[in-house]
């Protein structure tokens, strides 16, 4: 096809272009947005130790952790969402709104660490695919460890180790 | 006329200031209706203009920013001055061997640009510089080389003698001549090498920035103006008498000759260095050549 056809073809074809605020619809597996479940993250700060833009960031307190993201500074390349180990991070598949302010679109997610069965101390759990991707399939015994802070988790299991010793030493 | 009212109103200041806008954006647009695109809407080069003026520059050494002031108001000023010659109105301000006044001026702007490119210190600026250097060359014998045929032909170095006195077939040869040498001195495509956006960063702007780049757009918007201007006005061999008229028809045929440029530049990619300056060896210098033959044997006339 030579170039004048081409050019034939752009002028009989029109203006393709929109004039803003239209826009063309987005394309399959379009990284919008990143957005977070928060119920699924357990603040490992994976995705802001990957994050090139420092777009994400995770702070640290006692009891909870704040979880930030700036689209501002979103370059959108997708790795938070790779490197999140429980599948907390997705994203959009539309494109961001448009905005005229900065930090307009901004968020921040408080989130509180879950507490500890045992003693009520705030400590950072597995969650269930975390759970299920070290240990495969898990007794209700070894659950109901896991809901426990490490150290109510090392009393915890030895106090079961002892107990299983004295059951079978009785039973020889 | 007096030469302050060619110099500032017509085909001066007033008038160029407005008429350059238009081009710039008469050629963004027909490139944008080319590419399936919309375009900027007519008030975008002013537009930019603006922008480029009320941004604050980065700060630069003394010794520089006095030469990127000087630069483009000296390129600015010598093609508004070369745009003053122009043979338009019958009756305007003319001097005897103004066509040596206007190569000399219209050629001051490519030498700013050249001296501007090894000012920046940058080794885009520099390539950019050797190839607006090399390709003026290049694109210089054609056009000198027309512009003498025409003044051979009509026997005179007043730009309004040959406007209205050239033969047809020399006045033909050498106004090719010369519509072929505007794509290489606009920087337009597929000569476009010594401002390559892609390869080169704009060559020797590549440093320029607030308002030193818009005096120097302010200057390649007249530019537009003069050369454009220029091919119209020796192409036309009629005048009517009436100023108001001449300069309208003058005006509609120099937007015409954008919009040629334009769909030659939307249509073409852009060569090499060595590629376009072989074109105009070969082919510009042999229209011209023709033309000169042309203007010294005449034909049949």
């Amino acid at each position: 096809m030579s170039i004048l056809d081409i050019l034939a073809d752009n002028l009989r074809q029109g203006v393709v272009t929109l004039r803003y605020p239209q826009r063309v619809p987005p394309p399959p597996n379009y990284r919008g947005l990143v957005q977070i479940q928060s119920e699924e993250c357990v603040g490992c700060a994976s995705c802001a130790y990957v994050c090139v833009s420092a777009a994400i960031q995770v702070t640290d307190q006692p009891e909870t952790y704040t979880w930030s993201y700036d689209p501002g500074k979103c370059t959108f390349c997708g790795r938070c969402v790779d490197a999140c180990p429980t599948h907390a991070l997705q994203m959009q598949e539309e494109r961001p709104p448009i905005y005229h302010q900065a930090q307009k679109l901004a968020v921040t997610y408080r989130m509180a660490y879950p507490r500890c069965e045992g003693c009520g101390k705030p400590f950072k759990v597995a969650t269930e695919i975390l759970r299920q991707r070290a240990y495969g399939e898990l007794s209700e015994q070894t659950e109901q460890l896991l809901r426990l802070c490490p150290t109510c988790r090392q009393k915890e299991a030895l106090k079961l180790m002892i107990e299983a010793r004295r059951v079978k030493e009785a039973t020889q | 006329m007096s030469s302050w009212f060619a110099l500032l109103v017509f085909p001066g200041f007033l008038y160029a200031l407005p008429m350059g806008w238009l081009m710039l954006w008469v050629e963004r647009k027909t490139l944008a209706r080319l590419q399936s695109r919309i375009g900027p809407p007519f008030y975008q080069p002013l537009f930019d203009f603006i922008k480029l003026m009320t941004k604050e520059p980065l700060p630069r050494p003394s010794q520089e920013n006095r030469f990127y002031l000087f630069l483009p108001l000296l390129a600015l000023g010598a093609t508004l001055g070369a745009l003053t010659l122009l043979p338009v109105l019958p009756h305007s301000f003319s001097l005897v061997g103004d066509l040596a006044l206007f190569i000399a001026l219209i050629e001051i702007a490519p030498i700013c640009l050249v001296l501007l490119g090894f000012l920046s210190r940058s080794i885009f600026g520099q390539v950019g510089a050797v190839r607006e250097a090399v390709l003026t060359i290049a694109s210089n014998l054609p056009f000198i080389a027309a512009l003498i045929a025409l003044a051979y032909a009509s026997g005179s170095l007043r730009l309004m003698d040959i406007a209205l006195h050239a033969p047809p077939l020399a006045r033909g040869l050498a106004v090719l001549a010369i519509f072929a040498c505007l794509p290489i001195k606009l920087r337009l495509n597929p000569f476009s090498v010594a401002n390559a956006e892609q390869e080169i960063y704009q060559g020797a702007l590549t440093e320029l920035d607030g308002w030193r780049l818009g005096l120097w757009e302010l200057n390649h918007a007249v530019e537009w103006v003069a050369l454009s201007g220029l091919t119209v006005s020796l192409a036309l061999p009629w005048r009517s008498g009436l100023a108001v008229l001449d300069a309208a028809i003058f005006a509609l045929l120099s937007l015409a000759v954008v919009f040629l440029l334009a769909c030659l530049a939307g249509a073409t990619a852009r060569l090499k260095v060595g590629q376009a300056s072989r074109f105009y060896w070969r082919w510009g210098f042999g229209f011209a050549l023709l033309a000169l033959a042309v203007s010294f044997f005449p034909f049949g006339g």
